[in-house]
């Protein structure tokens, strides 16, 4: 129905675009009384911005069916790390392919970049979320909030104070 | 020795493959490597060696520069991987352990 490229973006790229900026749009509106994580969507923002655009940068010098799973990683990574993982799996996808033909390689690329999302959006996991995390858990124990009979009522008062 | 100085099985593994590679240490030999080196007996991702890798920057082991882009790896840059002398110790005295549990069983007459 579409052209391949088309396609791509149209039920990919935007999409993910959308959802992204929806997400950042409401954590602008619920936090923003805390300047610190307005700062961070901003720049989470920005991020994504720029990886998008090395994305779209790259794609004309990548086989088509391997544009997904550079985007996955460039979600995750600066674009100069994830060029150097890209470029390393581009450098084997060559090789494979030359020795057991496409659709090995193929399998061998996919199953690889998939299994490498995991491990990176953990680190990143833990290094953009666990300081913020930290942060809300000593405010709300500096706050008194957890000091009560639940984690569930801490968590509730906590989050009626944020939105108040 | 601080807890973080420890080394884990698979850094030790990264570390290993740094030594034997030497000059030409970069994701994808690394990956090549440890793969070698665990006999394909489990499976290694290239996430995996790139967040060890890493982490074992941030800890002083490793350090790494990115050299200009190739052609065959459609134009993008090799980030290489050197150990440093912090590396080097950590990673002899982990194998040391290594060799001393090896003894020990040997003793015993146990599984190796």
């Amino acid at each position: 129905m579409f052209p391949p490229k088309f396609g791509r973006y149209i039920f990919v790229l935007i999409p993910t675009q959308l959802l992204l900026f929806a997400g950042v749009t409401l954590l602008i509106k619920y936090f923003k009384p805390i300047s610190e994580h307005v700062t961070i969507s901003f720049a989470v923002a920005g991020g994504i911005a720029a990886m998008v655009a090395n994305h779209l940068a790259h794609s004309r010098t990548a086989a088509d069916g391997r544009l997904n799973a550079e985007f996955l990683l460039y979600l995750f990574l600066d674009p100069t790390n994830c060029d150097a993982i890209v470029g390393d799996l581009e450098e084997r996808y060559r090789k494979i392919l030359g020795k057991f033909g496409k659709h090995r390689a193929n399998f061998w690329y996919w199953t690889q970049a998939i299994r490498s999302v995991w491990p990176i959006a953990w680190a990143w996991a833990k290094k953009t979320t666990l300081k913020p995390l930290i942060g809300v858990i000593a405010w709300a124990v500096a706050k008194g909030l957890l000091d009560r009979d639940s984690w569930v009522a801490a968590f509730v008062e906590l989050f009626r104070r944020i939105r108040s | 020795m601080a807890k973080g100085d420890n080394l884990g099985e698979f850094e030790q593994l990264i570390l290993t493959g740094l030594m034997i590679l030497h000059e030409n240490a970069y994701g994808m030999t690394i990956h090549e490597k440890v793969e070698e080196l665990v006999e394909r007996k489990r499976t290694v991702s290239l996430g995996s060696v790139y967040t060890t890798l890493d982490r074992l920057e941030q800890k002083g082991y490793v350090r790494s520069w990115f050299s200009d882009p190739t052609p065959e790896r459609g134009g993008r840059a090799k980030r290489y991987f050197e150990i440093t002398g912090a590396g080097e110790k950590a990673l002899k005295k982990s194998l040391k352990v290594a060799a001393n549990m090896v003894a020990g069983l040997k003793e015993i007459g146990g599984v190796v």
